[in-house]
């Protein structure tokens, strides 16, 4: 089984440092989809630990749906944005969308 | 993976200590809960423990893994995303109302 | 200044943390919750997925009170979200191929929810991962056909419905049996499709349940402002 415990050992380390890269990213973007990353790790740790209903329902909700929300979150927030800088200009507020590469202030 | 379990909850409290942006503290949010599941999961696992489905082979073993606390994951997982859509829309509502996502500049309006 | 001490905090935690796993006091290895009656649930199977028989049979109160949480909070999304009603426009316009694949994809989509929740008690999966496929397969219309509109109040009803019979199947058990949400049916034999009694019907209930909640969160999600 020494193996496996290689395995858990490597998935460990990888998994705390794209944590800290999903608390610590500068764009809103890049941590989410960071967060999406540690979900789908995740959900490797539960097969090695032998857990597959809980690995099933983190593959479909951990990474699936919770990005969607959160991608969604963002898109809706960019548009009324755009709709807010015709009638307030001292907004001073990015109009790229946080998907192509500009960020949300 | 006790220890990963912990760090990553660690990390979350960390997370949700220093980001004054709600989005990410709502990120830190979800990678303490992902790091308590893994905690939780990990509790009822022991070494060379199999999955806990009967099937015609393993009728007669006694090292399942404890399904209880899988159990008790299965449901916060999905709680979990129930939280998660009421704080976003929570945050969504507080930018109509603010025009930013940062905390810091929310408190000088 | 506030990341030093943020930084401090959580490395005192995780010295802490480290002291006790060393000097002994905190082992969880040790700590095998299985040996509170010696593999219990493997020797009493009700159906061959243990999770199963604990969520659906054991702890059936407590699977309650969770979707009942998850109700709740897709009641408050709603009053959140609620005054929103346009529909997100995406910047670019709609795929001919993303339609066409998701209208081949939606199908089976739908079918493998339906295995998981049925074949929950046999096999990994359950009513509550088979429900998000569902729900997954509605957002995969939302994004393939920014016209699309789920029809929310057939979904609101059939989430009403499936959560109301679950309460009569526990007020049943109470009348027929003992105690509230007993399995009154006949388990029948370990393995067959047509076994575990109630656990099944529950785990239906509760697949459509948690599909059309989750659509009913997307729907919200997938609206602006004007």
């Amino acid at each position: 089984m020494s193996l496996q415990l290689g395995l858990q050992i490597a998935l460990g380390v990888i998994m705390v440092v794209i944590a800290i890269i999903a608390v610590e990213a500068k764009k809103i973007i890049s941590s989410v989809i960071y967060l999406s990353l540690l979900s789908l790790l995740a959900v490797v740790g539960f097969v090695l630990m032998s857990a597959p209903d809980v690995a099933v329902t983190e593959a479909v909700i951990g990474s699936g749906i919770v990005t969607f929300l959160f991608v969604f979150t963002l898109i809706g927030v960019n548009k009324q944005t755009a709709i807010k800088e015709d009638s307030i200009n001292d907004l001073d507020v990015h109009t790229i969308s946080p998907l192509e590469g500009g960020d949300i202030k | 993976m006790h220890i990963v379990g912990i760090v990553l909850m660690l990390i979350g409290v960390y997370g949700l200590i220093t980001n004054r942006h709600i989005i990410k503290m709502i990120v830190s949010i979800n990678v303490l809960e992902i790091g308590l599941n893994i905690f939780i999961i990990a509790v009822g696992y022991g070494e060379n423990t199999i999955a806990p489905i009967l099937t015609k082979s393993n009728i007669n073993a006694t090292n399942f893994a404890d399904p209880l606390p899988q159990a008790l994951v299965l449901t916060a997982i999905v709680i979990g995303v129930g939280t998660t859509a009421i704080l976003l829309a929570v945050a969504r509502k507080l930018y109509q109302q603010y025009g930013t996502y940062d905390l810091t500049e929310m408190e000088g309006k | 200044m506030k990341k030093l001490v943020a930084v401090l905090l959580v490395g005192l935690m995780l010295l802490l943390l480290f002291i006790n796993m060393f000097d002994g006091s905190l082992e969880f290895n040790k700590m095998d919750l299985a040996d509170v009656d010696g593999n219990y649930y493997a020797k009493n199977p009700i159906v061959s997925n243990m999770v199963t028989s604990v969520v659906v049979d054991y702890r059936s109160f407590d699977t309650l009170g969770e979707v009942t949480v998850l109700f709740v909070s897709s009641l408050g999304v709603a009053f959140m979200l609620g005054g929103l009603t346009t529909r997100i426009k995406f910047k670019h316009d709609d795929s001919f191929f993303l339609r066409i694949g998701v209208k081949v994809l939606f199908p089976i989509i739908v079918i493998v929810g339906v295995f998981m929740f049925v074949h929950g008690h046999l096999t990994p999966g359950g009513g509550f991962p088979g429900g998000a496929l569902i729900g997954g397969a509605m957002l995969f219309k939302y994004i393939s056909d920014s016209k699309y509109r789920a029809k929310i109040s057939a979904f609101k009803v059939l989430e009403g419905t499936m959560g109301s019979i679950y309460v009569l199947l526990g007020i049943v058990g109470i009348l027929v049996g003992n105690y509230f949400l007993q399995n009154i049916l006949d388990i029948g034999e370990l393995g067959n499709l047509i076994s575990g009694g109630l656990i099944p019907i529950i785990y239906v209930l509760i697949g459509l349940k948690v599909g059309s909640e989750l659509t009913g969160i997307f729907d919200h999600f997938m609206n602006e402002e004007v």
